[in-house]
């Protein structure tokens, strides 16, 4: 009613299990799509509602927007993503969604090895972040994170 | 061939975790009445585990990839941490098995929930050791809309409250953002403010604040839009405990609240003059100024003075959010007026002045002479201006009425004894 402290925990411990779990389902979705086969059901949803987030948090170019998209707790994680993900964020984000929508639907080229690869180390800092904000929760320093400075580097 | 030991561990570790957060709710659940969703709803999320865990090792098992089977691993351990987080959970179970605040305040509270959140609502209170009076609306299941049956509202009161009987009207405060989340208010009402001049001006402070912070204009509008919508929900909030309980919520709010710095604006919160401000002009509007005026007089300058007085200066961004939530306020308070009507607490003098005689007489001031029940809105009022006006009836009094001994022997009986009267005249 009257206190602005903000905790870095959050209140939904439902909603957070079931974006951890539509992550690593996305994960494997993209694995499939990479060799050229057809992602499940639950994997192509999990594409498509990761694709769809990115997307709009792209769009908003807003970091409190990204964190609210990925169901990070504080828009610090967000940012530390969209430093990893290099200076233009936005243009970034927006063609891993479209790899990602794109592995979704099954019109993404397999052979696209760096597009894969970019996607993937996201995935995994996101699941990095995650772990920390779930881990920890009213520490002042920043998560060690072992994904790359910058992941538009990545090939 | 991957070794797949610690893996393995982790799994078994969310395992274990989800077994002993089952087993202490399936402990409550065996002697739980009501409340008894919570329970329910905390034992379904123990139960959602299993399978993601199971899913895990699926795909564990299923991949040889380093990075995959390294995202797998941090994601297994973000779930053991979850489950294992449930913890905090657990004396939410304790409070609805055994409330932390008398139970004519929680049988009350739990009938405004039921009454204007959705009958299917139930009220549990918990003590908190940390932070200030909260609310969770049910914190065991994934948010979705139309909210579905089985509502669950957890109100944080802090420890050192749980006696403070004249405190508790805050919780009605707390019920409204029940009102607000489940019936979608706060994002309805801003997406209908966000026009013409309220538009215009988080536009420009938008701009003023990307000045001076350097960020993009768009990120900085970004967090004055999910600012604003914290905002309009806690004017929204106190409309509702306004509405429902009349003068009361004053003198709760101004114990809690206006010791501390008026002009301060939070994150979340508008700053306290402007609130103050607003619920002045809306019991103004359902009649209790004049009462407040009367009987309080010195207590009614001081905060009339501190609701005109002009707000400090702020910075460009809180500046537009509290010129916006000036001209959404109206708007606001209407919503909820309409919401609540069936609740609105409108002064009832000849109940106000049979409460005062009766705390004279050292009885709870449950009943009118002719036996009908006293309105519990106007018990919880006609306590208050009794400890008030026995006391200098100052803005200083609040600090010393609040812990009035005999109101708060007397007040928990005569809401209790209230219910009574009135199920029997109904029976």
């Amino acid at each position: 009613m009257s206190s602005d402290r903000e905790s870095r925990q959050p209140d939904d411990i439902a909603t957070q299990i079931t974006l951890g779990q539509q992550l690593v389902a996305a994960s494997g979705g993209l694995a499939a799509a990479s060799t050229g086969k057809v992602p499940q059901d639950a994997e192509r949803a999990a594409l498509t509602s990761l694709g769809d987030s990115l997307r709009s948090a792209a769009n908003q170019q807003s970091i409190v927007a990204i964190s609210g998209e990925l169901g990070l707790v504080s828009a610090r994680e967000a940012a530390y993503l969209v430093d990893a993900v290099g200076p233009d964020a936005a243009k970034a984000l927006n063609e891993m969604a479209n790899v990602l929508m794109g592995a979704a639907e099954g019109t993404v080229d397999a052979e696209d090895t760096k597009s894969f690869n970019r996607v993937r180390q996201l995935l995994l800092a996101l699941s990095e972040l995650r772990l920390a904000q779930a881990r920890n929760v009213d520490r002042s320093d920043p998560p060690e994170l072992s994904w790359p400075t910058t992941l538009s580097s990545v090939s | 061939m991957a070794d797949d030991t610690e893996f393995r561990f982790v799994t078994a570790s969310v395992r274990r975790a989800a077994r002993l957060q089952r087993e202490y709710v399936d402990s409550f659940l065996e002697t739980a009445g009501s409340p008894r969703a919570i329970g329910e709803q905390f034992a379904e999320l123990c139960d959602k585990i299993e399978p993601v865990v199971s899913d895990y090792e699926r795909r564990h098992a299923a991949t040889t990839d380093a990075l995959d089977r390294r995202l797998i691993l941090n994601a297994i351990r973000e779930l053991l941490a979850w489950t294992r987080d449930l913890q905090l959970r657990c004396a939410w179970l304790d409070a609805a098995a055994k409330p932390p605040i008398d139970l004519g305040s929680l049988y009350y509270l739990r009938s405004l929930a039921k009454a204007i959140v959705r009958p299917d609502s139930e009220f549990t209170v918990v003590a908190a050791h940390e932070g200030s009076y909260a609310t969770v609306v049910n914190p065991f299941r994934v948010p979705s809309t139309p909210v579905p049956p089985g509502i669950v509202l957890v109100a944080l009161v802090p420890h050192r409250e749980i006696r403070s009987g004249l405190l508790h009207p805050l919780l009605a405060h707390e019920i409204g953002h029940g009102v607000a989340k489940v019936h979608g208010y706060t994002e309805q009402l801003r997406t209908k403010v966000t026009t013409g001049r309220i538009e215009k001006m988080l536009a420009r402070g938008a701009q003023e604040t990307a000045k001076e912070s350097k960020r993009a204009v768009t990120e900085e509008r970004a967090v004055l839009d999910k600012r604003l919508g914290a905002w309009i929900e806690e004017i929204f909030c106190d409309a509702v405990a306004t509405a429902c309980l009349g003068a009361t919520y004053l003198f709760s709010f101004a114990t809690e609240v206006l010791p501390d710095d008026v002009d301060a604006a939070g994150l979340k919160h508008p700053p306290t003059r402007q609130r103050v401000r607003l619920i002045l002009a809306h019991l103004d509007r359902l009649g209790w100024g004049s009462i407040i005026d009367r009987e309080v007089p010195g207590f009614a300058a001081w905060v009339r003075g501190v609701a005109s007085a002009p707000p400090a200066s702020q910075r460009p961004a809180d500046e537009a959010l509290r010129k916006a939530i000036d001209l959404a306020a109206r708007r606001i308070q209407g919503a909820v007026d309409k919401h609540v009507s069936a609740n609105i607490a409108k002064p009832d003098e000849e109940a106000l002045a049979s409460v005062a005689e009766l705390l004279k007489q050292h009885v709870p001031p449950a009943q009118h002479d002719d036996g009908s029940p006293i309105a519990r809105p106007m018990i919880i009022a006609g306590c208050w201006l009794s400890a008030m006006k026995t006391r200098s009836g100052d803005v200083e009094a609040l600090a010393d009425a609040v812990d009035s001994d005999e109101v708060g022997q007397l007040l928990p009986y005569a809401l209790e004894l209230s219910v009574i009267v009135d199920r029997w005249q109904t029976a």
